[in-house]
């Protein structure tokens, strides 16, 4: 090709990228007119630029090892912990005092001991790596460290370490972080609102300084032992943001989530600018906690996703109505802690501190109080029985408020439901009634299809075949969703739950297809696409493909960090499924470090008997199996099925999954009698849930006849296999891969044992089949022509001929290949020559073969 | 090695253009590169803790004053990086495929874990080859190819290194990514 013509594709690719399928054609159409060569290279282009981005082609493993490594060094690690005792320019560092999202906090002290003074060094974890970058965080800390003021910590210092590593010096403050301070002291209301009037003087200074904290938390305020307010930390979240946004300063490394999301006001999470008026809400949560001890969004077990709708949209209830609302338990201890009934904290707490709260809570950043000056103000007034400022648009501001309230839709849930088993009409009329609602339903049905992922995998699906044709149906109906807002998770529901019965096939094009609809519906950063993508890995690690899987989940994780943050259950869930991507392609450390961060995110999280976290521990167990840690990995595999039995809402198959681990694990270390009994308890469970012809139920049988083998029980193991034979053919029919497979073990299992004559009509059939679905030239059915080449040459009469030519066309196709050999490929080799050397005969032929593997 | 502000010197002749400062300055940043890649095996298991880009940012820190540079530079840096990268992979996959038609297995490298960890060699060289082809076509894009798969770079990385929108680098890494794809699976 020329320059020339390729500029003409490009051209076209350029603008047909840009349209929607539809539009694509018909413009590939008009630029192409007759050229018929021309529309099918730009074609075939515009194919393989999709193609290539499904299979994530180009994408590779160097950033998984690299993403473990971040990970592990964002646990406390012997790195910090080392740092202790060294000198860092003028300070020796003492005790590790803190850790959180950008550094570690140290106490230390002067080491020249000038003066003696304890202080507290923030040391950074990412280096500053340009000039600009190094400027920026000068000017900023000298802007800082003329911040004095009674209530604020003191920024006294700060440089960077020989490796480049930002740290700052700050005052060392000895005191209790505010709310215990006043629980334990059982303080009033009105030394409360005493403690809280200091902390807006401070945050008024400090504006008035230009300086806007940006990160105000509970955990940042403490009192020291004589009462004094001390604010910590003011500032240095401006101080710390990389100068340009697109800079990996910080980014990787935590996935830019420093602020806490309890305290964030709504245009922080827009990612609008932030002023004051931010400083002024987070103010305004804390006065509501001190006063009725509760936070103003109810936040329990609920998604990022769905608490930034709330700090977006929600208008909280008044401090008042929401204590009265609590238990009667809760409300006496917080009462308690204030020293009255909870009658009168709920009366105290009615009209004035009601309205300053709620002015300062307000959305809009210009309805709030135009300055913590101003809130102090109200708050003397209070005292005084004046009449309060945050009064005056009450009323107006509550009707408006009224109005704007979404009206939550009707229930989506039943829709989504009855769609599955034929109603697809009814729902499509709901969404387009509700378009709007978009955002809402989707995360509502997200809720819903694990509700329905959570049949198939159920009960239901042992009629396998029945389910098979139902799923195919919703399918089909699913397609009037085109275009949808639902359309897309409905896709890949049904996908994951052809993938859940067993029926990979029907599975793959619908997982596919999901991961476009939901990247043309919902955009690349949503939580939508971040599923769909996770459920295409899912089925890759299905088909044991690991190295492909991995690009999605990885694809899956950073969406996932960037909307919901690392302590979230979706984002442990793919942490977890690289997890086990990575054991099977051999970066056996980076695993561990992926499955024990998940472990550790979904124990905070979830109960102790969550289906994800026991999941999550036979997966760290699998790892440490593979690390020859048996007995660690023992006690998880076991811990995890003991848990899984206490709570009965979990799935039989995950418990039958355990056993199979645990018989694996019973295996390798050749206790061959208690991984028979694993296998067996296994078997029990998988069929009774999966059905016989299940690719689960199929493997299940294969493990234990593969132990029953190493028992020297041969006839429990042969009726085993021939079952599996039986029940695939039914299940897929005899041109399957899956069938070919089970028929594949059957003869090598007979060869091991000489049963050369009987293995022979097996893998006859093998080779047939293999023909007709893969070809003559394909590895696959070189291994099948392989087996059938060692059965004749092994039995009495081997037909000479015949098997002179079968061994020259698979032994010259696997030369073809030999160069590159999968870790399959290998493996049939290997069991090849096992087979020739268990006969003990015919040096010459193991030989050719070990030289394929070289 | 030559001291950090004559590196630092070359780097900023590279960027204004200098194509003799380029051919002076490519072999530093390769064996550099090697130097470090070869050494970093001792003590590792198989998994690879180091990679690719933090190899590269240790060369950058090890090699560039960074007091006297601006923020763009350092982006220029990980593009001659990453072509070095592209090459010392591919010399490598170019050796052990000599290695393995005589059948002398040498002891595994570092370098041999950088190619497994992305490709067998066999696929490298062939990526290698036809990069080389749709250099021909459309410089551009081949290069955001090896500033991307071979440098590790960001799109943002490679937008500024080779002074051009995001947009432009996203669209030609699709096409590119497409094109190759075609290319090396239709065989």
């Amino acid at each position: 090709m020329d320059q020339q013509r390729w500029k003409k594709i490009n051209n076209i690719v350029d603008t047909a990228l840009d349209l929607s399928e539809k539009e694509r054609e018909s413009y590939i159409q008009e630029k192409c007119k007759d050229n018929k060569q021309l529309k099918r290279e730009v074609t075939e282009l515009v194919a393989s630029i999709e193609q290539s981005d499904t299979e994530n082609f180009l994408e590779d493993l160097g950033d998984y090892t690299q993403l473990a490594h971040e990970i592990s060094r964002n646990e406390i690690g012997e790195n910090t912990s080392s740092l202790i005792g060294t000198t860092i320019d003028n300070y020796k560092l003492i005790e590790l005092i803190g850790h959180g999202g950008m550094g570690s906090v140290f106490l230390a002290e002067r080491a020249d001991q000038a003066y003696e003074q304890k202080v507290a060094l923030k040391l950074m974890r990412r280096g500053m790596d340009t000039p600009s970058n190094i400027a920026r965080f000068k000017r900023e800390r000298n802007i800082l460290a003329k911040l004095n003021h009674p209530n604020i910590a003191r920024l006294l210092d700060g440089g960077m370490t020989d490796e480049g590593l930002p740290y700052l010096v700050m005052e060392y403050v000895e005191g209790t972080p505010l709310y215990n301070y006043c629980d334990d002291n059982r303080l009033s209301i009105d030394k409360r609102l005493e403690l809280f009037k200091s902390i807006c003087e401070a945050v008024h200074h400090a504006h008035n300084n230009a300086i806007i904290h940006r990160d105000l938390k509970p955990s940042n305020i403490l009192v020291t032992p004589n009462g004094q307010v001390k604010i910590l930390d003011f500032g240095i979240a401006k101080l710390l943001e990389p100068e340009d946004p697109n800079t990996q300063l910080f980014e990787t490394q935590t996935g830019a989530r420093i602020l806490t999301l309890g305290y964030a006001a709504p245009e922080q999470i827009k990612k609008e600018s932030i002023t004051t008026h931010t400083d002024i809400y987070t103010l305004g949560i804390l006065l509501y906690e001190l006063l009725a001890g509760v936070h103003p969004f109810d936040m329990d077990e609920k998604s990022f996703t769905d608490i930034e709708q709330l700090i977006r949209q929600k208008s909280p209830d008044k401090p008042s109505d929401r204590f009265q609302s609590l238990l009667v338990n809760r409300k006496e201890k917080i009462a308690n802690s204030r020293n009255l009934s909870p009658e009168d904290l709920a009366q105290k707490l009615q009209g004035d501190l009601d309205a300053i709260v709620m002015k300062a809570l307000r959305k809009e950043p210009e309805a709030r109080y135009p300055s913590a000056e101003k809130l102090l103000v109200d708050l003397e007034r209070l005292k005084k029985n004046l009449p309060l400022v945050a009064r005056k648009d009450t009323v107006r501001y509550t009707i408006g408020k009224f109005v704007k309230r979404h009206k939550y839709g009707i229930s989506v849930a039943a829709g989504f439901f009855l769609l599955i088993i034929g109603f697809a009409t009814f729902y499509t009329l709901q969404i387009s009634k509700e378009r709007n609602q978009a955002q809402i339903q989707a995360e509502k049905a997200q809720q819903v299809s694990q509700f329905i992922l959570g049949l198939f995998d159920l009960e239901a699906a042992k009629d396998t075949l029945q389910v098979r044709d139902v799923l195919r149906q919703g399918a089909k109906e699913a397609k009037r969703l085109k275009g949808e807002p639902g359309y897309a998770n409905m896709l890949s529901v049904i996908g994951q739950a052809h993938t859940n019965i067993g029926d990979y096939d029907s599975a793959l094009p619908l997982l596919q297809k999901a991961v476009q609809t939901s990247k043309t519906l919902h955009g690349i950063q949503s939580s939508e696409h971040a599923t769909a993508l996770n459920r295409l890995g899912h089925w890759y690690v299905k088909q044991y493909n690991f190295k492909k899987a991995l690009p999605f989940f990885r694809k899956a994780y950073q969406i996932n960090l960037s909307i919901h943050g690392m302590e979230d259950q979706n984002t442990a869930m793919v942490l977890a499924n690289m997890a086990s991507a990575m054991r099977d392609v051999g970066k056996i450390d980076s695993a561990e470090i992926y499955a024990r961060k998940a472990l550790s995110i979904q124990q905070n999280l979830l109960s102790k008997t969550h289906p994800s976290v026991l999941n999550t521990m036979v997966e760290l167990g699998y790892v440490l199996r593979k690390k020859e840690e048996y007995a660690k990995a023992e006690s998880l595999y076991v811990k995890a099925i003991s848990r899984a039995k206490q709570d009965s809402t979990n799935r039989l198959n995950m418990l039958a999954g355990y056993y199979q681990n645990l018989g694996y694990l019973y295996r390798v270390q050749e206790n061959h009698k208690k991984a028979t009994e694993s296998y067996r308890t296994s078997i029990r469970l998988i069929k009774a849930i999966n059905g016989s012809g299940h690719p689960e139920t199929i493997m299940a049988r294969r493990n234990l006849a593969t132990n029953l083998y190493f028992q020297k029980n041969y006839e429990e193991a042969t009726k085993l296999l021939e079952e599996n034979i039986n029940a695939a053919r039914q299940r897929f029919g005899t041109n399957h891969t899956q069938t070919v497979s089970t028929i594949n073990i059957m003869s090598v299992f007979l060869m091991l044992q000489q049963k050369f004559e009987k293995a022979e009509p097996y893998i006859r059939e093998s080779v047939q089949i293999n023909r007709n679905i893969r070809g003559t030239d394909d590895l696959r059915t070189a291994y099948a022509e392989g087996l059938l080449t060692a059965s004749l040459m092994l039995q009495d009469n081997t037909p000479i001929k015949e098997t002179d030519s079968l061994k020259k066309h698979h032994y010259q196709f696997y030369e073809k290949h030999s160069s590159n050999l999968s870790k399959s490929t290998s493996a049939d080799i290997n069991r090849i020559i096992r087979i020739y050397q268990q006969a003990g005969v015919d040096k010459k032929i193991v030989a050719d073969y070990k030289r394929l593997l070289k | 090695m030559r001291n950090k502000s004559e590196v630092t010197r070359l780097l900023m002749e590279v960027k204004k253009g200098s194509e003799e400062a380029y051919e002076e300055f490519f072999p530093l940043v390769y064996k550099e590169l090697k130097g470090l890649a070869c050494s970093k095996l001792k003590g590792e298991r198989n998994d690879i803790t180091v990679s690719e880009t933090e190899l590269v940012h240790e060369v950058y820190l090890k090699m560039v004053d960074q007091t006297c540079i601006e923020a763009n530079d350092k982006n220029h840096f990980l593009a001659i990086a990453a072509r070095c990268m592209r090459q010392i992979l591919v010399d490598h996959a170019r050796k052990k495929k000599a290695e393995k038609r005589g059948g002398d297995q040498k002891e595994v490298t570092y370098i041999d874990k950088l190619l497994k960890a992305r490709q067998e060699s066999e696929e490298i060289i062939n990526l290698d080859e036809k990069l080389d082809e749709l250099a021909e076509l459309d410089e551009r894009m081949a290069e955001v190819v090896t500033l991307r798969y071979f440098g590790q770079m960001t799109i943002y990385q490679t937008a500024k290194a080779l002074d051009v929108s995001e947009r432009t680098v996203k669209r030609d890494w699709a096409k590119a990514r497409g094109w190759l794809y075609k290319e090396l699976k239709k065989e």
